[in-house]
C-alpha cells in the first residue's frame, strides 16, 4: 500500500515556493517540538479548555499576519493593520445599526477592510512611503474606531456571535477561517500570476515594470489584501472579546510584522511564503500560552517574544538563506554568494 | 564617410533602406526626439529608420546619449518632443513589439530562470493556476532556442554575470519581437558566448525581425551591423550602411578626434628578481587551488580564463574580499592575512568588482561621495567633512577620466553606464598609499576614447610603480596591457604566456583544457 503513495512529488509546486517555504520548516519542528514537550510536561496545557483558548487567540494573529506578508512581499508594510482590526471590532458591536442582521455587519466589516486598504495602497501608489502612508492611515483608522465606539462594549448581534464562538471539536471556527483563508492567499500569492507579479515587484519595481507587469495593481492588491484580512482578524478578535474595543488591535500591528518575519518572509521584499506565518504564529502564541500557564509575569512575554525574532532571524543567517533585515546587511556580500555557488550549471 | 547630421527621417528611412529590389517599409521610425534631465541634454533631435530584418548598430561614447535613446524607443521613457513609430503591420504577428536587454540587468534575483524567462507569460491550467511543468518546458525551449545550458530550476542571483546576461538575452529573444534593442548585451560574455547570441539574432533576422544593437567592442559593431549610427553629446552624428564605415572612420565619429592608439607603449622590463608587492604561494579556497602568482612593482600581471574557471575568485582572494584557506599572501615579501577588503587597503590593495551596481557604488549618493569613500580619512581630518579640500583633490579625477558629469553632487545611479564605471575607477586614485590595484573587468561598458584614458593611466601609475592584477573576459585587453597573463583552467592557473607575444589562440586553447 505504501509502496504506491511513496514520496508524492509536491504536487507540481513551483520551485520558487518551495523555496519560500524552506525557512517555515525550521520554525515548523521548534513549534512543534514545544507543542509536543508541553503537552508531555504540562497537564494544563492538554485541557481542552485551554488547546481552545490557544485556538481563539492563534485566529486573529493568523489572518492579520497573513495580509502583513503579502505587504512586506512586496517591499511594502502596512502598520495600519492594528487600527483596522480595533475598527472591525466596534463595528461589529454597533450592529444595531445594521439592523442586527450578521450578514449585513460581515459585509460592511469587509467593504471597510476593503477601502482602508484601497486607501493605503492608493496613497503608496501616489507616492507616499509605505511606512508613512499606514503610520498616517493607522491614526485614522484608529480615530474612526473611537468615534464610533468611545469605549469598549457595544453590543454584537447574537447571530454573529453564535456562529464566531462555535467550536467544532476543540477546533474554533475563526481557526478553521483563518487556516483556509491562509492556504488560499498563500496559493494565490505562489501559484499565480498575480503571485508572480507579487514576487518580482518585491524584488525589484523599476524591473516589474519593464518586464510588462501590472506593478500598480499589483501594490493596489496587496494593501487590498491587507486591509481585508485586517478586518476578518477584528472579527476573529470579537470572538475572543464578545464585544467592541476601539483600541484592542493596536498591539497586532507589531506582531504582525513579528509573525511574518520570524517565517522568513524577508523586508526586502520578494521572499518568503505566506503560508509560513502559520508555524510563527503558532510559535508566539505558544509562548504567551505557556507563561502564563507557568505564571510567569505577563511583561515578560514581550521580552521572550523579542528574543524569539532575533533569535530566528539569526539563525536563518547562518543557516545561510538571507532573510529579513539581516539580507540588507548582507546584500553588499551577494557577489561572494553568488561566487560561492557558482557551478550550479548541471 | 556618410555623415547626415540632423536629416530628415524621410533621408535617412531612404538611407536605411534595404539593398536592391523592393524596398520595405522602416519598422522603426523616430523623428526627431528629444529628451532632457535636468541640465543634461541627453538626446537631442534624433531620427532614424530601420527596415525589417535588419540590424542597426549604435555606438558612441559613455553618456552620448545610447541607453536613453533606447529606453525612449522601448516606450519606457516618454519623449520631451519627437515620436517613435513601430510599424508591425509590416510583418507578420509577434507576440511584443520591444522586447529589450537592457544595460543593467533587470532580472529578479529571488526568482528562478525558467520564472524569469517566462515572467508575465506563465503558461495556466483552466484553474488559474501557473502550470509548473509547462513553464519549465517553456524556459527550456526558450534556452535550447539560443543554445544555453542552465539549471532552469536555479535562483537567478546564484548565476554569474555572463550567465544572467545569456537568461536576459533568452527572455527577450523567446518574445520573439518585432523589435528586439539589445543594449550592450555582450558586456560581459566571452566569445562563445557572443557567437550563440549573433545566431539568435541572425535567426530573429531571418523572420522580420529589426535589432538594435549598442556596443563599445569595436569587432562586434562590424560583424552584427547591416547599419551603423554614430551618437556624439546626444546628437546622431553619423549614420549609414556599415560598409561605409572603417575602424578609423568610426572611431572618429564616436570620440570626434583621432585615436592613435588603444594601448600605451609597453614599459621596459623590470628586473625578475624585484622584491614582488604582492604575491600568492599555492592559495587555495573557494573553487580555486594551488595559485601563484607574483607582481612587481610597475607590472601588469593578467589573468584570463573562460567564465566560472576561478579567474574571478583570484581577484577577490588578492583583494581580501575572499578569505584565502590554503598558501601565503606576501605583501612587500611578508606574509599577511586578509580577512577583509578593509585590510587589503589598509596594505594599499584596491578592488575594483565587475558588478558595478551590487558590489561597487552606492547609487543613492553623489558623484563626490562615491569617489571619496576610500580616501575619506585622509581627506577629511578630524572625522569632519572638508567641502573644499574634496573638490580639490576630486576635480582632477574626474578630469582625468574624461567623467561625463553635470555636477558632482549628482547622483551616481543617474550617470550613464560606462561613467559608473569611471567613477568606481577613480575611487582608488584618491588613495595615497595604493600599491597594488586589482582590476576584474574593469572597462566592461566603458567606451574606446575613455579605454584608452584608462590604460593610458594604468600605464602611467605602474610607471610610477604601481602593480596592477588584471582579470579581465577582453582578451585583447590582456594582450595589449600585461606583461604576463596567467590562465586559468578549472580553478587552476593552467599555463601562463607573455603579453608581448602572445595570441587570443594561445589563450583561448590553455583556457579550453589544453596543457601547455
Ligand atoms: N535618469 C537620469 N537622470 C539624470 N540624468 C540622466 C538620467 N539618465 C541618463 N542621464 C544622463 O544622460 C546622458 C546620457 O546617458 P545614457 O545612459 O543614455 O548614455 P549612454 O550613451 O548609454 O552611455 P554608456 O555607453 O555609458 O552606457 C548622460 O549624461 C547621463 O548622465
Ligand atoms: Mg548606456
Amino acid at each position: 500500500m505504501s509502496a504506491r503513495s511513496g514520496p508524492r512529488r509536491p504536487a507540481g509546486l513551483g520551485a520558487t515556493t518551495r523555496a519560500g517555504l524552506k525557512p517555515a520548516i525550521f520554525v515548523t519542528l521548534v513549534s512543534v517540538l514545544a507543542v509536543v514537550v508541553a503537552a508531555i510536561a504540562s497537564a494544563p496545557f492538554r485541557s481542552s479548555t485551554n488547546v481552545e483558548s490557544l485556538l481563539f487567540q492563534m485566529a486573529p494573529l493568523l489572518l492579520v499576519a497573513a495580509g502583513q506578508a503579502t505587504v512586506i512581499l512586496i517591499a511594502g508594510i502596512d502598520l495600519s493593520v492594528g487600527s483596522m482590526m480595533s475598527l472591525a471590532t466596534v463595528l461589529a458591536a454597533s450592529g444595531s445599526a445594521f439592523g442586527n442582521s450578521a450578514v449585513a455587519v460581515v459585509a460592511v466589516v469587509l467593504l471597510v477592510g476593503a477601502i482602508g486598504g484601497l486607501a493605503n495602497g492608493l496613497g503608496v501608489l501616489s507616492g507616499v512611503n509605505p511606512l508613512v502612508m499606514t503610520l498616517a492611515t493607522m491614526a485614522v483608522f484608529r480615530g474612526v474606531a473611537l468615534l464610533v465606539l468611545g469605549q469598549p462594549g457595544g453590543s454584537v448581534p447574537s447571530g454573529l456571535l453564535t456562529p464566531l464562538t462555535n467550536v467544532y471539536g476543540h477546533v474554533p471556527l475563526p481557526f478553521v477561517v483563518a487556516l483556509v483563508a491562509i492556504v488560499l492567499l498563500w496559493f494565490a500569492t505562489a501559484e499565480t500570476r498575480w503571485g508572480r507579479s507579487l514576487y518580482a515587484t518585491g524584488a525589484d519595481e523599476r524591473h516589474a515594470a519593464s518586464a510588462g507587469l501590472p506593478v500598480r495593481r499589483t501594490i493596489l492588491t496587496a494593501y487590498l489584501v491587507a486591509g481585508l484580512f485586517a478586518a476578518l482578524g477584528g472579527l476573529a478578535l470579537v470572538a475572543r472579546i464578545y464585544s467592541g474595543d476601539p483600541l484592542v488591535g493596536d498591539p497586532f500591528a507589531l506582531d504582525s510584522i513579528t509573525a511574518a518575519l520570524i517565517g522568513g518572509i524577508a523586508v526586502t521584499g520578494g521572499r518568503g511564503s505566506v503560508l509560513a506565518v502559520v508555524p510563527a504564529v503558532l510559535l508566539l502564541s505558544l509562548t504567551d500560552n505557556l507563561l502564563n500557564l507557568f505564571g510567569v509575569f505577563s511583561y515578560w512575554q514581550y521580552v521572550a517574544k523579542g528574543v524569539i525574532l532575533i533569535v530566528t532571524l539569526w539563525g536563518y543567517h547562518a543557516a545561510g538563506s538571507p532573510s529579513g533585515l539581516l539580507a540588507m546587511a548582507r546584500s553588499g556580500w551577494r557577489a561572494r554568494d553568488a561566487r560561492a555557488a557558482r557551478g550550479t550549471k548541471a | 564617410m556618410p555623415t547626415s547630421r540632423s536629416s530628415s527621417p524621410a533621408d535617412v528611412a531612404r538611407a536605411g533602406a534595404a539593398p536592391a529590389g523592393a524596398s520595405p517599409a522602416p519598422l522603426l521610425v523616430c523623428d526627431r526626439l528629444d529628451k532632457r534631465f535636468g541640465a543634461t541634454h541627453a538626446v537631442r533631435g534624433v531620427s532614424l529608420a530601420l527596415a525589417p530584418g535588419r540590424t542597426l548598430t549604435l555606438m558612441g561614447e559613455n553618456g552620448a546619449g545610447k541607453s536613453t535613446l533606447m529606453a525612449m524607443i522601448a516606450g519606457d521613457l516618454r519623449p520631451d518632443g519627437g515620436a517613435v513609430r513601430i510599424d508591425r503591420d509590416a510583418r507578420r504577428e509577434t507576440a511584443v513589439e520591444v522586447a529589450v536587454v537592457h544595460q543593467e540587468l533587470s532580472l529578479f534575483g529571488n526568482l528562478t530562470v525558467a520564472e524569469n524567462v517566462c515572467i508575465g507569460r506563465e503558461p495556466r491550467r483552466r484553474s488559474g493556476r501557473i502550470d509548473n511543468r509547462a513553464l519549465r518546458a517553456q524556459a527550456e525551449a526558450s534556452l535550447a532556442r539560443v543554445g544555453v545550458e542552465l539549471e532552469v530550476d536555479a535562483p537567478v542571483e546564484r548565476l554569474s554575470p555572463a550567465e544572467r546576461q545569456l537568461v536576459e538575452i533568452v527572455r527577450a529573444v523567446a518574445l520573439d519581437p518585432a523589435l528586439l534593442i539589445l543594449d550592450e548585451p555582450t558586456s560581459s560574455l566571452e566569445p562563445s558566448q557572443v557567437d550563440l547570441l549573433f545566431e539568435a539574432t541572425e535567426r530573429l533576422k531571418a523572420g522580420g525581425t529589426s535589432v538594435v544593437f549598442v556596443s563599445h567592442r569595436l569587432d562586434e559593431v562590424f560583424r552584427f551591423a547591416d547599419e551603423i549610427a554614430v551618437m556624439r553629446g546626444g546628437e546622431l552624428v553619423a549614420s549609414g550602411p556599415a560598409g561605409d564605415f572603417t575602424r578609423d572612420s568610426l572611431v572618429n565619429a564616436m570620440v570626434g578626434r583621432e585615436l592613435e592608439q588603444l594601448y600605451p607603449p609597453r614599459a621596459v622590463a623590470r628586473a625578475a628578481d624585484e622584491r614582488p608587492l604582492l604575491a600568492l604561494e599555492g592559495v587555495g579556497g573557494h573553487g580555486v587551488r594551488d595559485v601563484t602568482l607574483a607582481i612587481r612593482p610597475g607590472e601588469i600581471v593578467g589573468v584570463a580564463g573562460l567564465e566560472g574557471h576561478g579567474q574571478h575568485t583570484v581577484a577577490e582572494l588578492a583583494a581580501g574580499v575572499l578569505r584565502a584557506q590554503e598558501g601565503r599572501v606576501l605583501v612587500d615579501g611578508e606574509a599577511i592575512r586578509l580577512r577583509s577588503p578593509r585590510d587589503a587597503i589598509a596594505a594599499g590593495i584596491a578592488f575594483v568588482p565587475p558588478d558595478r551596481r551590487g558590489a561597487g557604488l552606492m547609487l543613492p549618493l553623489s558623484i563626490a561621495e562615491n569617489l571619496t569613500v576610500a580616501a575619506e580619512h585622509r581627506l577629511h581630518a578630524r572625522r569632519v567633512l572638508r567641502r573644499g579640500r574634496e573638490r580639490r583633490a576630486i576635480v582632477p579625477v574626474a578630469e582625468r577620466l574624461q567623467l561625463r558629469f553635470a555636477s558632482l553632487d549628482q547622483r551616481v545611479g543617474e550617470l550613464s553606464g560606462g561613467n559608473q564605471q569611471k567613477v568606481l575607477f577613480g575611487r582608488w586614485l584618491l588613495l595615497p598609499h595604493l600599491r597594488v590595484l586589482v582590476l576584474d573587468d574593469p572597462t566592461r561598458g566603458v567606451d574606446v576614447g575613455a579605454r584608452a584614458e584608462i590604460y593610458g593611466m594604468l600605464r602611467e601609475l605602474t610607471q610610477q610603480g604601481l602593480g596592477v592584477l588584471l582579470v579581465s573576459t577582453d582578451m585583447l585587453e590582456l594582450i595589449g596591457l600585461a606583461d604576463r597573463i596567467h590562465v586559468m583552467y578549472e580553478g587552476a592557473v593552467r599555463g601562463t604566456v607573455a603579453g608581448h607575444d602572445a595570441t587570443q589562440e594561445d589563450i583561448m586553447s590553455i583556457a579550453a583544457g589544453a596543457s601547455r
